[in-house]
């Protein structure tokens, strides 16, 4: 392959696929009693195209396997065979196994072409027993000629009536309004108006960029146009009018009798006006953390403006909202490039249901609705698993055989419909079946089998439900190759969890299941209750929390070492966030105190904070960024004042308290400190064997005085109080806002010697690593920085035998510099986080 | 503009004007209103002073009422209205495109 060829190999890839998504999309809509030719049209072309593009490439074994399913589809389209269950099947299997070959070769793999040649020779044995054969399978070249002669008289454009009638005199005009023109006093509906005036105008919305209902502001204008209208004036005229008043609306006005494009041309046109263009999702991630930080900055220095004599402040105020308009205005948009239609994920979900449907041997109609919702491009990612659990289930379980569906008088044909839809600040996807449903009788006994519950336990229907998801509980009595192992529904609640949304199942029995996923609009910003622990400001997201109220703590009783509370008859737990999360207290605790309600399997908690503060949209930084996962935790936020406030994760926090869990996550957490001096993908920049000499900055912590490679430090900053973390070691002092960074912060006098001291430190100096090639920063807490020097580096002694017990560990050697011993660390040593956190049981 | 529920329905006034000037008022009004999750009556027969506005107003109510599943049903649109919507492309969008032939 040349080299100008393989730099088009990625572009050949991604079209491939499309063209095998098309293929499979087509062949799933295929209704096998009355073909239509137009779809297997739509095959042959998409097989086409892969044919030749795959010649190009030299993948012999793509392109032969193509042949052979134009060669079949020629046939069908000249009525010379039908096209049965058996050839849509062995269809699929090439699709796939050219999917797979086309995977192989992106990901630079070697790809095994022997299962197409295998394909290849069944399909050509299945054409031979048709005795089709000998009229059909010819080599490649002369199909290509005869190709050349005919085909495309099959795809050509003839200019129909209805397009002849397009040739008439007029304009074709695209009119998006400035957002301001209501506002303005330019009304759209007066331009039409006008334009009316001319001739006949059709007139076609385009509501793309109108937003949710309730975050609308009414005085913007999100509408667009596109206008057809019939007249013979003169294109200045038309512009008069839609420049009326102001030039400020955006519009283009084309002729309508613009001539035809052959089709070929009309492509590369296409290719060439293409209004979008690809770009790397860690581009746009980068770009809305920038915003997010601006959201953030523009936050403050409202604060700033609002301590400010109030005099000052009007001079300010209005340039501050407009501001504060803009900046709204740009990180929704800028949310929104990352939004995909929900029909990434579902699309191969069709031909799944098929496949499953017809290894059961079940009928199953598959229907989707709103797949053009959009979602979060990480959402879509990690939901996609998820569905296709519920789905097999839905098939396997829920729906019944068509004998059975028979005798109990409903549709042979079973029903499975996958909705998407927006609903206020969610995204709900909606599975519902119409099978069986859920035998609540069978859940009980199961789970008093499997001890989970008690036999004279008395449950509602919903924590009966709730049971479903707990891990390896299923009421199948089989296991199949698709599912009752009772894997699946945990990890499906897990998942759902982990992107900060729900799931609710409604199931009525003989009548059918509902599973319904609710998801935030974005995986960047998630609506919380912001709450007051001690000091220390935390988040708790709003789609955990059912209600809040002030508590009475006299109130609350002990009953079997649990804390409970009695509100409006009914009793329940209570949990204390203080207590459970370890905050330290540096004075007691205030009389009054609040409580927020919570769910988890069907059972209500209430967790007990000191104080309800805001409650506001907050962007969420990963932990993991920079640290590792902390239990309870889900993440952080930077608030308006640039302080930081842990986002809470309130199922955690409630299975926490009740298995003992977090005496456990402390272990746990320990023994994730106490690998790191084995970790090997941990890597710093220094000292690189090929250089002889190591610069290196010296700082002083207590009385000793400390070196560390130039070259791993990315900053010095001033000393800011960290925000505590639960569960941390001692000398783990908390994390700190860097920037918009969440960074972890080492107190080295601990580290090194075990023992707490007041800070009286007043630098901070971030040092940065590579950890499974990924950056990470962390802060070291230094008294002063004393001096950089540049040493060679057979002056670096080795440490001494004896001493240097604990410091041992994370030093590298000893230097001697105007008579002062420096001793210089290995940053690898001092980090917090290790490799492979999650591999620790 | 004004609402009320009556027999389990939300009815909702259009009154005289949906423009510029009183959208951000009524847009607060509507959303409260979809909020009950009942179903939607839209009175307009006294909607006489309408702009693109208001008419983008009740379209995104509409949308959401179908999003949410609500039915919505409209009584005695003004001609004002109808006559509006036709010209912005929005009758059907609307579900007035029925008035329209009446």
């Amino acid at each position: 392959m040349s080299n100008d060829i393989s730099q088009l190999l990625p572009t050949f890839i991604e079209e491939s696929l499309e063209n095998l998504d098309e293929m499979e999309e087509t062949l799933i809509s295929l209704d096998l009693e009355k073909i239509d030719i137009e779809k297997i049209n739509t095959i042959f072309r998409a097989a086409h195209t892969l044919k030749g593009n795959s010649g190009i490439f030299k993948f012999t074994e793509i392109r032969d396997l193509m042949h052979s399913l134009e060669t079949y589809l020629d046939l069908v389209r000249k009525g010379q065979s039908a096209f049965k269950k058996q050839h849509q099947t062995l269809f699929f299997q090439a699709i796939d196994v050219v999917r797979t070959m086309l995977y192989e070769i992106k990901k630079g793999e070697v790809y095994d072409g022997s299962l197409c040649v295998n394909l290849n020779q069944t399909l050509n044995e299945l054409l031979k027993t048709e005795n089709l054969e000998s009229k059909k399978t010819m080599p490649i070249s002369s199909v290509e000629k005869k190709e050349k002669t005919t085909p495309e008289l099959e795809f050509s454009e003839k200019p129909t009536a209805s397009e002849s009638a397009e040739r008439k005199e007029g304009w074709f005009i695209k009119f998006s309004p400035n957002s301001n023109c209501f506002k303005m006093g330019r009304d759209p509906g007066r331009l039409f108006s006008a334009l009316e005036e001319f001739g006949p105008v059709e007139i076609e919305p385009e509501l793309s960029n109108l937003v949710d209902f309730i975050s609308m502001d009414p005085s913007l204008c999100y509408l667009t146009w596109s206008l057809k209208i019939m007249t013979k004036v003169q294109k200045q005229d038309i512009e008069k009018i839609l420049l009326w008043g102001a030039n400020e609306d955006e519009f283009e006005v084309q002729p309508l009798n613009k001539p035809k494009l052959p089709l070929q041309e009309k492509m590369s046109a296409k290719q060439n006006v293409s209004n979008s263009i690809r770009v790397a999702t860690e581009k746009i991630d980068h770009l809305i953390n920038t915003v997010g930080e601006m959201v953030i900055a523009e936050s403050m220095l409202k604060d700033i403006i609002n301590k400010l004599d109030p005099k000052k402040q009007s001079n300010v105020q209005e340039r501050i909202d407009l501001l504060e308009h803009n900046t709204k205005q740009l990180q929704d948009n800028v949310l929104r490039v990352r939004m995909v239609p929900v029909s990434f994920a579902i699309s191969r979900f069709p031909r799944m249901v098929l496949d499953i449907a017809d290894k059961m041997g079940k009928k199953v109609a598959f229907t989707i609705t709103g797949e053009e919702t959009e979602v979060d491009k990480g959402m879509i990612e990690k939901i996609s698993d998820p569905l296709l659990h519920l789905i097999r289930n839905a098939v396997d379980h829920g729906i019944e055989f068509p004998e059975t569906r028979n005798k109990l008088n409903k549709n042979p044909v079973g029903s499975l419909q996958l909705s998407a839809y927006q609903e206020g600040n969610n995204i709900v996807i909606q599975l519902t079946d119409d099978g069986q449903g859920i035998d609540f009788e069978k859940v009980k006994k199961i789970a008093i089998e499997k001890q989970i519950m008690k036999a004279d336990e008395k449950l509602n229907e919903q924590e009966l439900i709730n049971l479903i998801f707990r891990p390896g509980f299923t009421t199948s009595e089989e296991v199949t190759e698709l599912s009752g192992r009772g894997i699946g529904l945990d990890v499906v609640e897990k998942n759902v969890r982990s992107l900060g949304g729900k799931v609710e199942v409604y199931s009525t029995k003989g009548s059918g299941t509902t599973f319904k996923i609710s998801l935030p609009l974005t995986l960047a910003i998630i609506d919380c209750q912001l709450i007051r622990i001690a000091s220390q400001t935390y988040a708790l997201p709003l789609v955990n929390i059912q209600e809040m109220q002030p508590i009475d703590l006299a109130k609350i009783s002990f009953k079997n070492n649990k804390s409970i509370y009695m509100l409006r008859n009914q009793e329940f737990e209570i949990i204390f966030l203080d207590k459970l999360l370890q905050i330290d207290r540096a004075k007691p605790r205030e009389n009054k105190a609040f409580l927020l309600m919570t769910e988890n399997n069907g059972k209500k908690y209430g967790l007990v904070c000191d104080e309800l503060l805001l409650q506001q949209p907050v962007v969420i930084k990963n932990l993991e960024e920079n640290f590792h996962k902390v239990f309870c935790v889900m993440g952080a936020s930077i608030l308006g004042d640039g302080t930081l406030a842990l986002i809470l994760d309130v199922k955690e926090i409630v299975e926490g308290s009740q298995h003992n869990f977090l005496k456990n996550e402390l272990i746990h957490q320990k023994k994730i400190l106490n690998v790191e001096n084995n970790n090997e993908n941990i890597k710093g920049k220094s000292l690189n064997d090929h250089e002889n000499e190591v610069d290196f900055i010296s700082f002083c912590v207590g009385k000793y005085e400390y070196g560390i490679d130039m070259k791993d430090i990315k900053e010095i900053c001033l000393w800011q109080k960290p925000f505590t973390l639960p569960f941390s070691e001692p000398y783990l002092l908390g994390v700190i806002n860097l920037r918009g960074q969440i960074v972890p912060l080492v107190d080295l006098k601990i580290l090194f010697s075990n023992k707490s001291e007041n800070i009286v430190s007043k630098m901070i100096v971030i040092i940065e690593l590579t950890k499974d090639n990924e950056k990470k920063s962390v802060g070291i807490v230094v008294d002063s920085i004393t001096d950089i020097y540049s040493i060679k580096k057979d002056e670096i002694r080795s440490i001494p035998s004896a001493g240097y017990l604990i410091l041992r560990q994370y030093l590298i050697g000893l230097v001697i510099i105007q008579k002062r011993l420096i001793s210089l660390l290995s940053v690898k040593k001092l980090i917090p986080f290790p490799a492979g956190v999650e591999n620790i049981q | 503009m004004k609402s009320e529920i009556k027999d389990q329905q939300v009815i909702i006034h259009c009154g005289d004007k949906m423009d510029i000037t009183s959208v951000p008022e009524q847009h607060e009004l509507l959303i409260t209103a979809i909020g009950y999750k009942k179903p939607i009556i839209l009175e307009g027969k006294e909607l006489t002073r309408i702009d693109s506005a208001g008419l983008q107003l009740i379209l995104n109510f509409i949308l959401a009422a179908n999003k949410n599943n609500i039915h919505y049903e409209w009584v005695s649109p003004s001609d004002q209205l109808l006559k509006l919507a036709d010209l912005l492309g929005l009758s059907g969008k609307l579900g007035l495109k029925a008035w329209k032939e009446v």
